[in-house]
């Protein structure tokens, strides 16, 4: 018998409305599970839907139907209170790592700020606390008095993870952890995140529109198109054996840095708009 | 959402990579209020002067009974309406009281109905302002009526109401006041509020739990104080204001106390006996006022200044002054459509020679070197990628080989020869003489590229008239303007030709980008990260159309980009730079099959791409050294799995190797044996599978 999912995502739609028209329907009918320590990757390109998949998870946006089963409890509608006893075992990471972290604090306090939410820890215990989780993520301990500023988009991003984690969630949305990093500071990030969920048991949903680093992280991925899952299944499997047209073309953009690759991706492209047309 | 630049920056924030300006622009506006501290503000002159003399007012009045010559109400009738005098040194009023005395204590009612005012406003508006913003939906829609009404109530019928009421004080006429400048202060702070809370770490807060007053009073109110003190500031001055003019129809301060207004009040009743007696009371409250509203405005330009250069509006304005000037590069007397191609002298075989060019940039710690001794050509129809990380200085050598160094830079050494003729250095008229030079730009975010203000259609053919002899005819340069969207794979020319740029997706407006650098026929487009900010498949899209122009036209590209994936889609050479100097020159199909740098090689083995699932992606451990901190020897020799002693010793000359290659590395035998166990270990296990 199969174990209950950590997530388990139903029927679940978000609209947003619009004046004088029709409400903009942003998730249509999403549905998808995720089992405790794994990750799936959900991509899509602008517009398709999934950031807002992640918002409704979090209780950012307020979905309108459809059922989030979070540890076997429904965590769709609930209040703001109701919300705040579950939000220190379901944690996000954002994509910008300028706007995700508030300048005006310090990187202790800013990492220490959930424990005072979800724990009854005193200042000390909890600078001790979020000390640690700092040394975890690769920074020094020098960095819990300095602002934000003094960072880099790699180690600022890390600052995000350790705020996430600090409070030892089962589950991390990550919404486009690496898009705004270099390539090197992409693979120390990712390299923490995988490290991380090894070592805590973390599931993930790992939002991105780059085909090449969901690859590398996700077990399983669901492909999104207007806010619609068109493909879903085994990482190797999507990749390999794409059934779904815009699948297809999303594998066929994706730039290699192979040029016989990348000649053969053209001609692949070519022949699926002919083929569409 | 537009991703923040696809080249986020890799150095400290203190020393900032101009390459990484414009991705710079979103720390430095965050730690805008911060940094413009009170310290800050008072370097300047202008916030100087006013902060001291209110200062200096301030207590010069709550001191009055240790400093005034006189008391407030002395009376002296054998000495009346006297003009200045040793003995009384802003002279007497029509009861022969000492003016400067009466000034002095006056003052104390001024800024104590002053203060009342500011503190009512203050503690009213900021908690509804907050609330309103944050909270949005039925709350803010409800606060929103009430304040809108009460904006248009008459204040000074209310003023006057609240004096009879109370009687005749200062105090509830304060108050009052305070209540009426609740909704301007209001609106202040709600937009504030919506603004800083669309911030993701507003989100983040709300994700990790935090109640909704929590995350006002912890992220969102400390970045309102900025513009409620400006704001506030302004409030302050006209708040004196009313009180002189309440105390002129007779109203505050019972007589014989002085206030600054009553003292005008009696001054304009002796005007033409005493024309001395309305300077004093006059002037200081005309320069109060002053100095209130100038320490509002320096506040807020300070808070403006940090981020200078770095606002969206600025930004698009200087990327068009890039579009603009590449423009006139390309500016020739042709006839459009004929191809100027093969008209290199033969002397320079290379369409752009870029020899030993090294840039400087001025910041705040001095004029930086941010690209040095770059070196290398791009051929007539070869498309040549210039790669690497943020802060490496790739955008910087790109502007630079336009005449336009950022951030206020210059070409501090080395040539840029296009078609055999020297560019660099030159002055902006002299760009106009270059004649068919044929250069043309395009920019990584295209809708910011384009100015919102004209139609698709006006801007092309704006572009068109520019690189057209004569005065053509209205529908040929019509028609040409339809043939190059067209060209640029648009569908629908006719209806895209009358858009707005808001108007067309990012995709669109990276083709209109194209076509309008393709007005002029350039032989050269740089293009600096033209497809990181759209999403893959429009991506290709755009890459397809850039590999389909340079293969009809025979058009040179020079790609800035950091996207190994797009260099091996459309470009045959690579020139890596790192730390402001090129590492490695090799064709592209070499380089990723074997680099010969070391950085180029640990770059490469980060791409996730290249990676199967388990594996550990390569890092590269710490970041890019920012320009000012370059070491002596070789750049990359602290983050080198490979560098020794003598990689850090000296710098390292470029080293041309066989096969048109050429790298900054003294290792390069040992580079090559790690790659061979490196790529054999990898690939055993896949053979064996």
């Amino acid at each position: 018998m199969r174990q209950q999912p950590l997530l388990s995502v139903r029927g679940l739609s978000v609209e947003f409305k619009r004046a004088r028209r029709q409400p903009f329907r942003a998730v249509d009918n999403v549905s998808f599970d995720i089992d405790q320590g794994q990750t799936l990757g959900l991509v899509g390109e602008s517009g398709s839907g999934k950031s807002t998949i992640g918002n409704a998870l979090l209780g950012l946006v307020r979905p309108t139907a459809g059922t989030v089963l979070f540890e076997g409890r429904d965590i769709a509608s609930l209040s703001a209170a109701e919300r705040r006893s579950i939000s220190g075992r379901l944690q996000v990471v954002f994509q910008d790592p300028y706007s995700s972290l508030n300048p005006s604090l310090r990187v202790g306090q800013i990492i220490s700020e959930p424990l005072g939410v979800h724990t009854d820890l005193d200042q000390r215990q909890r600078s001790r606390a979020a000390a640690e989780m700092l040394e975890r993520v690769g920074l020094p301990p020098s960095a819990m008095t300095r602002y934000p500023a003094a960072f880099s988009g790699g180690q600022r991003q890390r600052i995000a993870i350790a705020r996430a984690l600090i409070t030892r969630p089962h589950m991390v949305v990550c919404d486009e952890p690496v898009s705004g990093l270099d390539l090197s500071a992409q693979a120390q990030v990712l390299n923490l995140l995988k490290d991380l969920q090894a070592e805590m048991g973390l599931a993930m949903l790992f939002i991105s529109h780059d085909l090449a680093v969901v690859r590398y992280v996700a077990g399983q991925i669901a492909v999104l198109l207007r806010g619609k899952v068109v493909e879903e299944g085994a990482t190797a499997k999507v990749n390999s054996a794409p059934e779904h047209p815009y699948t297809k073309r999303l594998l066929a953009a994706s730039p290699a840095p192979n040029p016989a690759a990348q000649q053969r991706a053209r001609e692949l492209r070519r022949q699926l708009q002919t083929a569409s047309a | 959402m537009i991703p923040v630049g696809g080249e986020p920056e890799g150095g400290q924030m203190t020393a900032s990579p101009p390459g990484g300006a414009a991705q710079l622009a979103v720390p430095a506006e965050q730690a805008a209020w911060r940094r413009s501290s009170a310290w800050q503000v008072l370097r300047k002159p202008a916030a100087f002067l006013p902060v001291i003399f209110l200062a200096g007012i301030i207590v010069a009045c709550f001191a009055a009974p240790l400093i005034a010559p006189y008391g407030p109400v002395t009376q002296n009738l054998t000495q009346i309406n006297q003009g200045p005098s040793w003995q009384h040194l802003l002279g007497t009023d029509t009861l022969g009281r000492d003016v400067l005395s009466r000034l002095l204590y006056g003052g104390q009612a001024s800024f104590i109905g002053v203060a009342e005012a500011m503190a009512v406003a203050v503690i009213l508006a900021v908690p509804i302002g907050l609330a309103s913003g944050y909270l949005q939906g039925r709350t803010d829609t409800a606060i929103s009526r009430v304040i809108d009404v009460l904006m248009a109530v008459p204040g000074i019928i209310i003023l006057l109401m609240a004096l009879s009421v109370f009687g005749n004080s200062l105090t509830p006429a304060m108050i009052a006041l305070g209540v009426l400048s609740v909704p301007s202060l209001a609106r202040v702070v709600r937009a504030a509020t919506i603004q800083v809370s669309s911030e993701l770490y507003v989100a983040a807060a709300r994700v990790v739990g935090l109640k909704p007053r929590q995350v006002m009073r912890r992220h969102i109110l400390p970045r309102v104080v900025g513009p409620v003190v400006v704001t506030a500031s302004i409030l302050c001055g006209g708040a004196l204001l009313v009180q002189t003019g309440l105390a002129f129809l007779g109203f505050g301060v019972r007589p014989p106390n002085p206030s600054w207004g009553s003292m005008v009040q009696e001054a304009g009743t002796v005007l033409y006996v005493d024309s001395w007696l309305i300077w004093p009371s006059g002037l200081i409250i005309a320069l109060t006022v002053l100095s209130f509203i100038l320490i509002g405005d320096a506040i807020r330009d300070s808070a403006q200044l940090s981020r200078s250069g770095q606002t969206p509006a600025s930004r698009r304005a200087a990327l068009r002054r890039a579009e603009r000037a590449a423009a006139r590069v390309s500016e020739a007397p042709r006839e459009p459509g004929q191809p100027q191609h093969g008209e290199a002298s033969p002397a320079s075989p290379a369409l752009l020679e870029v020899t030993d060019l090294s840039v400087v940039i001025p910041t705040t710690d001095g004029v930086k070197t941010v690209v040095e001794k770059v070196s290398f050509s791009v051929a007539a129809g070869e498309a040549v990628a210039l790669v690497g990380e943020s802060g490496c200085g790739k955008t910087v050598t790109a502007l630079s080989i336009l005449g336009l160094p950022p951030g206020g830079g210059h070409i501090s050494g080395g040539s840029v020869r296009f078609r055999g003729t020297r560019i660099d250095n030159l002055p902006d008229a002299d760009w106009r003489k270059l004649r068919g030079s044929g250069i043309s730009y395009i920019a990584q975010e295209p809708i910011v590229s384009l100015d919102p203000s004209y139609t698709v259609g006006n801007q092309l053919i704006e572009m068109i008239r520019l690189h057209t002899s004569g005065s053509p005819r209205k529908a040929a340069v019509t028609t040409t303007a339809l043939e190059l969207l067209a060209r640029c794979g648009i569908a629908q020319p006719r209806e895209v030709f009358r858009l707005y740029p808001h108007q067309i997706s990012g995709g669109m407006a990276q083709r209109v980008s194209i076509a309008r650098a393709l007005a002029g026929n350039p032989q050269l487009l740089i293009a600096d990260e033209p497809t990181t900010a759209l999403d893959v498949t429009i991506q290709a899209e755009i890459l397809d159309l850039l590999h389909d122009l340079q293969a009809d036209s025979a058009m040179s590209v020079l790609f800035v980009t950091h996207d190994w994936g797009v260099v091996a889609d459309i470009c045959s050479k690579a020139v890596v730079m790192y730390a402001g100097q090129v590492v490695e020159v090799s064709p592209v199909a070499d380089v990723l099959a074997a680099a010969c740098h070391p950085y180029t090689d640990a770059l490469l083995r980060a791409n996730p791409h290249l990676a199967e699932p388990g594996d550990r992606l390569q890092e590269i451990a710490g970041s890019v050294p920012p320009p000012g901190q370059w070491p002596v020897g070789c750049r990359f020799a602290r983050r080198c799995a490979l560098a020794t002693d003598e990689c850090a010793a000296k710098p390292i000359p470029i080293k041309q190797l066989t096969g048109q290659r050429a790298t900054r590395c003294i290792r390069t035998d040992e580079l090559a044996a790690l790659q061979h166990t490196k790529d054999g270990s990898r690939n055993a296990p896949a053979a064996t599978a």
